[in-house]
């Protein structure tokens, strides 16, 4: 079997597999490791064992087994996952990913990295030599009488091996007992034989049955009581890529001088026995090669996500056909209105499914290019844990809002500003735990980290409650740099100087605030991106750093409401609520503005008509839709709600410019083009600007 | 017609490099532009309306997904008249990588003109709209008025682009 077309798969199934074991590793509880969790760790290490074995990347396998040998140790309870071994193993995944990504780009081993995790593993792989209780021969998975059985699946010559449901097949099989060993061998004439063995408490008949239902092949002969599987001489077995095999010489001439992989290919049978006794009938153990041609359906979790990578230019171009797709779809509805055919119950049946069916379709083109920010939140613990450890800091971090959906681009443009903002909250925001002490807080400080939708924007917001920026000494700076001040100068300006360009040099901001260094570049990225960077903070207190980030095809829900009849959509999450103003609810103050009276509260009402220039646009009448935006209310008039509708935010800058008031544009139903209306800005035009910020009011949010 | 002379002009002198045209019409005029810059011609739909747009700036509209201006030239150029009819047509132009659509008040044909055959444009001291005209040429009996319309697409004056795109 030519192994060679499925190496991407291997890289990218090693680097989720290595993904998901530091997710397990960093919520391991060292007082009281979760059996599951040891297990998923377990499972991936496995799979990445079984992998680098067939691609002949046995240094790989060696140190994964190494891994496999700690977790069972930790499973028996005879090893703690002590924070060290959790940072070792933390180690040796980076050091296999960075191995992984060598042996992708040149092809060869560097085993420079590997060699001392190997021999700092090594003591922890034998903390219990003295009362070893793993057995050489395999723990029956029940307590019934169990049969080996060798099963043989005959495939025929126009199926190759990546055809099959191997993942479906090993997860059947694990559920009814356990498989020992898999070995396919290339039969006469093209045909192809797998050979499994099987430990089971089953009837021969029904491991048959399911065998058949699974592979739809008559070609399944299962044989009793077989002895336990030994490479046949002479079969190309998928698994044991012994060292001096050539048929796996895929990595060159390098090979693994860490140990054969004899020794190792017979503990993975000893291995498979910590899935059936821990986990019982979820025992499945689920071995190198089904994980390289299939997936097993049971194994979804977070991490362990599958992927194809896809042009994002093909993503938009679908995107926009669907689109089109809604708007041709409306106009047949309408058209099929009015052609009277609304009698005929089997056209208007069909119309409507259509309808259902591009909407759908349409609302799962948008899904592609979005991605939940746990995404990106999911790299925090890790650089948390990290940097905590090296600083000598005890910090919790908690982060809120991952479900929040934003455009894989954007996402990957905000990892690298997200991760400095923590790591600057971490360094010089959060102090030592004695100095935290000695200002009357928690030993421990908070990181928090928040996404949310806010109207026409994505909002992440970097908490902690470390010492805050240092106003003097941030104006000071400011002074010696010549940057005329005013003396009362609110704090937000303050904060706003230290992001001037410039400023934020190491030997200035850095010094001054203990902050700085690269904000700057966080700044700029963010401002890159059509976002902003906005900072709160509290001598003593703590830092809140939020980045607002606009979504370039974020989806927005959205009410739909005419203004001067004209479509407007306005963000759903800006609404606090919509109210029919009855006579006498309305009030001028001094003859112009004018005010609504919602329960005890009077909402200053803002004038569209002036703001948006829009003709026409009445409120004595309309319906008067309160929003609440930076803290603040308002009032907007408008004449009618047309109905709430997710819509996809579509740049007028692209083609036009920006427009004052306006978060962006999107296309109706009808293919009329309808603007999304920028709250934010509604309420910083129409309403008096926040004390102290009417000089140096940033720029515009939203754009 | 004026297509059969120019069609003969065409295989008399195929050595003079021609570069072809869209002719359209503003009122009693007749303009023109390089047909390279044209994507597509169609038929006027209403318009989503900008606010605070100036107002030869008529709103937006979807092109497949995209939305693009829609710039009445006619009231640009302060003609008396910018009505909408049934041959009212939008000229969707991609320059500059974006998307702007002119309205026309018919599309009039395809020209193809050699270099000797355009006129360098009058020099008037007044118009500033003549600013955007490269030359004038000819079809048939009709004069035609050669816009540069990338020059006057990301014209300040136009202001179709955010100040700091226009560099």
């Amino acid at each position: 079997m030519d192994l060679s077309r499925f190496l991407p798969m291997f890289f990218q199934e090693s680097e989720e597999h290595l993904a998901a074991m530091e997710g397990h590793l960093l919520r391991l509880d060292p007082a009281s490791p979760d059996a599951e969790a040891l297990h998923s760790i377990f499972r991936a290490a496995h799979s990445i064992k079984g992998n680098s074995t067939i691609f002949g990347a046995t240094h790989l396998a060696e140190v994964m087994h190494q891994i496999e040998s700690i977790l069972d140790h930790m499973r028996k309870e005879v090893l703690r996952p002590t924070s060290d071994v959790i940072s070792l193993l933390l180690e040796t995944c980076d050091a296999v990913r960075e191995e992984l990504r060598h042996l992708r780009d040149s092809g060869d081993t560097d085993q420079t990295a590997l060699q001392p995790l190997y021999e700092r593993l090594q003591p922890l792989t034998q903390a219990d030599a003295q009362h070893k209780s793993v057995p050489d021969v395999p723990v029956e998975p029940s307590a019934g009488r169990s049969e080996r059985f060798r099963i043989e699946v005959q495939l025929p010559p126009s199926r190759d091996m990546s055809m099959l449901p191997l993942a479906e097949l090993y997860a059947e099989l694990g559920a009814l007992g356990r498989i020992e060993d898999v070995q396919a061998s290339d039969g006469a004439n093209g045909a192809a034989q797998l050979t499994l063995f099987l430990l089971t408490s089953e009837r021969q008949e029904t491991v048959r049955t399911k065998l058949v239902s699974l592979l739809g092949t008559k070609s399944v002969r299962v044989e009793h009581n077989q002895p336990a599987p030994r490479a046949a001489a002479g079969e190309d077995t998928v698994r044991p890529a012994r060292a001096g095999d050539s048929a796996f010489g895929f990595f060159g001439e390098e090979r693994s001088s860490l140990g054969s992989l004899a020794s190792s290919s017979g503990s993975i049978m000893r291995t498979t026995v910590f899935d059936s006794t821990t986990a019982g009938r979820r025992a499945v153990d689920h071995d190198s090669s089904p994980s390289m041609l299939g997936r097993r359906a049971t194994d979804r979790m977070f991490f362990d996500r599958s992927s194809i990578r896809v042009d994002v230019d093909k993503v938009d171009r679908l995107l926009n056909l669907a689109g089109e797709l809604v708007i041709a779809q409306s106009i047949l509805a309408e058209a099929a209105q009015r052609s009277g055919a609304a009698n005929d119950a089997g056209l208007r049946d069909s119309v409507a499914h259509v309808a259902r069916q591009t909407r759908e379709l349409q609302e799962a083109v948008m899904g592609i290019r979005l991605l939940p920010l746990d995404y990106l939140f999911s790299r925090l613990p890790r650089l948390v844990r990290d940097l905590a450890q090296k600083l000598s800091k005890d910090v919790e971090l908690t982060t809120h809002g991952g479900d929040t959906e934003l455009d894989k681009e954007m996402i990957e443009k905000l990892a690298d500003p997200l991760m400095h903002l923590v790591r600057n909250s971490l360094d010089h925001g959060i102090e030592p735990p004695a100095a935290r002490e000695a200002a009357g807080k928690r030993r421990r400080g908070t990181v928090q980290i928040r996404a949310s939708h806010q109207g026409g924007s994505i909002l992440v917001e970097v908490q902690d409650d470390g010492a805050g920026f240092d106003r003097d000494r941030i104006l000071r700076t400011a002074e010696q740099r010549g940057t005329p001040l005013h003396p009362d100068i609110s704090d937000e300006q303050v904060w706003q100087l230290a992001f001037a360009p410039g400023f934020s040099t190491a030997d200035t901001v850095s010094d001054v605030s203990g902050r700085g260094v690269g904000m700057d570049v966080v700044n700029r990225n963010i401002r890159a991106l059509g976002g902003s960077v906005e900072v709160r903070s509290q001598r003593g207190q703590g830092t809140t750093i939020a980045l607002r980030l606009p979504l370039t095809l974020a989806i927005l829900d959205g009410m739909s409401v005419e203004i001067g009849g004209e479509s407007f959509i306005l963000p759903l999450s800006f609404i606090a609520e919509a109210l029919v103003p009855q006579s006498g609810q309305v009030k001028s103050i001094t003859g112009g503005p004018r005010v609504v009276q919602v329960r005890e509260s009077y909402v200053p009402l803002l004038d569209l008509q002036a703001l948006l220039h829009i003709q026409g646009a009445s409120t004595e009448t309309g319906i008067a839709i309160v929003v609440e935006a930076d803290g603040r209310q308002a009032a907007l008039g408008v004449d009618r709600l047309l109905g709430q509708q997710q819509v996809v935010i579509k740049s007028l800058e692209a083609n036009y410019r920006h427009v004052p008031g306006i978060a962006g544009a999107t296309v109706l139903g009808s293919g009329r083009v309808a603007l999304i209306l920028d709250v934010n800005a509604l309420l910083r035009a129409g309403l008096a600007p926040v004390k102290g910020m009417e000089e140096l009011a940033p720029e515009p949010v939203e754009r | 017609m004026h297509n059969s002379i120019l069609s003969s002009r065409a295989g008399e002198a195929a050595v003079v490099p021609t570069r072809e045209y869209l002719a359209f019409r503003l009122g009693d005029e007749d303009y023109a532009i390089d047909i390279l810059k044209v994507q597509e011609i169609r038929v006027f739909e209403a318009v989503t309306k900008l606010p605070g747009a100036p107002d030869y700036i008529k709103g937006v509209i979807n092109l497949r997904g995209l939305i693009a201006p829609v710039i009445d030239l006619r009231v640009k150029f302060g003609f008396k008249e910018a009505a909408f009819g049934p041959f009212t047509v939008v000229v969707v132009l991609y320059v500059h990588d974006r998307l702007v659509a002119i309205v026309a008040d018919a599309v009039v044909d395809v020209v193809a003109l050699t270099e000797d055959e355009i006129k360098p444009p009058p020099e008037f001291a007044t118009s500033v709209n003549v600013e955007y005209v490269m030359g004038l040429g000819a079809s048939g009996d009709h004069m035609l008025i050669l816009l540069d319309i990338e020059k006057l697409v990301s014209s300040q004056e136009l202001g179709l682009f955010d100040a700091e795109a226009t560099a």
